[in-house]
């Protein structure tokens, strides 16, 4: 039995897909032909000739094959194809389509792959780095909340434009929301379900989302750190680069794509023209607002306020 | 390659262990720093987890997390060039898919810690920042788990902690992963000793100089001023600071004796079979008759 085709924009790419994945689709179908093809099929055991082997994922150069225990097996090529084989519900399938297996596709069309959260301010994107746990969606949701737009949840792209500038790609606009962080931000009530069965984790609203990528202009590193006391500190250029090699998102994989000269160009590209912060945030409780506040104090040093009609108007 | 899984309750010498290991180690002259430590609890972490594996542990529920944990050990075996040091405080339990949490592919032998429960608890009470009733109630329970109890701001992954004693019992009674079990009171006591044969046991090339040297570097008076200089990265909240005092039998002052009657009646057993048991009931007999 055929499936209903979707139509989804991500990253700067059309994507069309016969499983329906966790976040709004495009309005329209487009006329042109889509960037990236979604199939469904039986995906290969293993791949012939893989750089990295292990036991839930191999990659190559033009090809990434993943297995997720009970969910699906996914293969990804020529930064093109993804090929899924279910072989759980439609729903856990997508989740995970778009966190692991998308990420091995912007890495197979050469695109940084940062472990980092967005947002639109009037100097460009800000990106918002950590590992998992590190309070980056957190962090975007209060950014949101004071009028600025997302640009990326979990992962942010990063490429070099023309001018060797690196420019943060629009993601999706889909934001994921722990129970205790929805509690501490008064959004219990509007959640749009959880994001996978058995998981404390919601769909949360997106409010303002820029859709069209956005030179950075800084990125902040989120680290919980004993005490209730906030930090934020400039680092020098080799720390910088450090802290974006660290917060890559999926480094093994990439490596195995054979990215890895290439990847560290762009990041000592990036290291070299943005200024990057360690933000030193209280482990437990995180303090958000008062995070945020302490956040947009720094923006506002470097001009790089919320856009909002009211900060033009005055502006 | 294989790891050496550094394993213990929290609060029994861990990081000591690692300390000297990581002196014992160590090229250039001086101590090392406390936060450049070998051994870090890679296996622990969903940063490590979500790297090795692929796999987003934040998408993922607990029961799907435990069922690829034993992938990410034989993974980080592979990757982690010798000596590889782990620190782990799960127990050595089974999958909810019945496999081994620590495979045997993946082990090249268990270091066990195993310090005085009664002494567990009082240091546990400061780290937790909980009464001590509290801590020995966690201490007594049978599913205790550790981390990912509020994931969206925890870098750990959810680990099973079980009883005193059950953890105890998981390592030492396995029966598959070869093990090395040393007391936190012989560390103590008669350190070149106790240490000796750890590095023994861990195959690492013998110099009774330089092991002299690691366990002089990290002293405990050492390890307490380093962290009140530089800091612990590796402690966790709420505690104020980690080193405490590193020392055996602040229980006698500390605990109550319903406190030490509760993990005597849990823990009786293993409490008895490293030599823990005859104190804590001359103590209980003596405050029974200054009661009386």
């Amino acid at each position: 039995m055929s499936r209903a085709l979707h139509h989804y924009m991500a990253y700067g790419l059309r994507m069309r897909s016969p499983i329906a994945l966790p976040f709004a689709p495009s309005p329209s179908a487009p006329d042109q032909e889509p960037d990236v093809v979604i199939r469904v099929g039986a995906a290969p055991a293993a791949l012939p000739a893989p750089v990295i082997k292990t036991k839930v994922w191999e990659s190559a150069p033009s090809a990434f094959l993943i297995n997720v225990d009970g969910v699906a097996r996914y293969l990804v090529t020529e930064g093109r194809d993804i090929l899924v084989e279910p072989c759980g519900s439609d729903h856990d399938v997508g989740v995970f389509l778009i966190g692991s297996v998308f990420a091995a596709l912007l890495q197979q069309r050469g695109v940084v792959t940062l472990h980092a959260s967005a947002i639109e301010t009037r100097a460009g994107a800000v990106l918002f780095l950590g590992s998992s746990g590190a309070g980056k969606s957190s962090l975007l949701a209060a950014m949101q909340q004071r009028g600025h737009a997302m640009l990326a949840d979990d992962v942010t792209g990063v490429l070099l434009d023309s001018g060797g500038r690196p420019t943060a790609l629009s993601a999706f606009p889909a934001m994921r929301l722990w129970a205790d962080a929805l509690d501490e931000l008064g959004w219990q009530h509007r959640t749009r379900g959880r994001v996978r069965k058995g998981l404390e984790k919601y769909l949360a609203p997106v409010e303002r989302f820029r859709a069209t990528p956005l030179a950075v202009c800084a990125a902040y590193m989120l680290t919980p750190s004993p005490g209730s006391g906030i930090e934020i500190e400039a680092c020098a250029r080799s720390t910088a680069f450090e802290h974006l090699l660290k917060c890559t998102y999926r480094k093994r994989c990439m490596h195995g794509l054979g990215q890895r000269p290439a990847h560290f160009r762009a990041v000592a590209a990036m290291a070299g023209q943005v200024p990057v912060f360690r933000v030193k945030r209280p482990a437990h409780p995180m303090r958000i607002n008062a995070l945020a506040d302490e956040i947009e104090r720094s923006l506002c040093q470097r001009g790089a306020e919320t856009v909002s009609p009211a900060a033009v108007a005055s502006g | 390659m294989s790891i050496f899984w550094l394993a213990s309750y929290p609060k029994s010498g861990n990081t000591w262990l690692r300390a000297v290991l990581t002196n014992y180690l160590h090229e250039a002259g001086g101590p090392a720093s406390i936060n450049a430590l070998i051994g870090w609890c890679a296996a622990s972490v969903r940063f490590t987890f979500d790297e090795f594996l692929g796999l987003p542990s934040s998408d993922m529920t607990r029961e799907e997390i435990m069922r690829h944990r034993p992938l990410l050990h034989e993974a980080l075996a592979e990757a982690m060039p010798p000596p590889a040091f782990v620190k782990v405080h799960e127990a050595c339990v089974h999958t909810p898919s019945g496999a081994a949490l620590f495979p045997k592919a993946a082990t090249a032998g268990v270091i066990y810690l195993v310090r005085n429960p009664l002494d567990v608890a009082v240091s546990y009470a400061h780290q937790r920042q909980q009464t001590i009733d509290d801590t020995v109630t966690f201490m007594n329970h049978s599913t205790a788990t550790l981390g990912g109890v509020r994931p969206s701001l925890s870098t750990f992954l959810p680990i099973p902690l079980l009883t005193w004693s059950g953890h105890a019992s998981s390592w030492l009674d396995q029966g598959e992963l070869p093990v090395h079990v040393t007391r936190y009171e012989d560390l103590l006591a008669n350190p070149r000793a106790a240490f000796g044969a750890i590095v023994r046991f861990a195959g690492l090339d013998w110099d009774a100089a330089r092991l002299g040297e690691a366990i002089g570097h990290a002293a405990f008076p050492r390890l307490r001023a380093q962290e009140e200089e530089i800091g612990f990265e590796e402690k966790q909240p709420p505690a104020p600071s980690f080193f405490r005092a590193g020392v055996a039998g602040s229980w006698r002052t500390a605990l109550r004796p319903r406190q030490v009657r509760a993990l005597v009646d849990a823990h009786g057993p293993v409490m008895e079979r490293f030599g823990y048991l005859r104190d804590a009931e001359s103590f209980l007999a003596g405050e029974g008759a200054a009661g009386a």
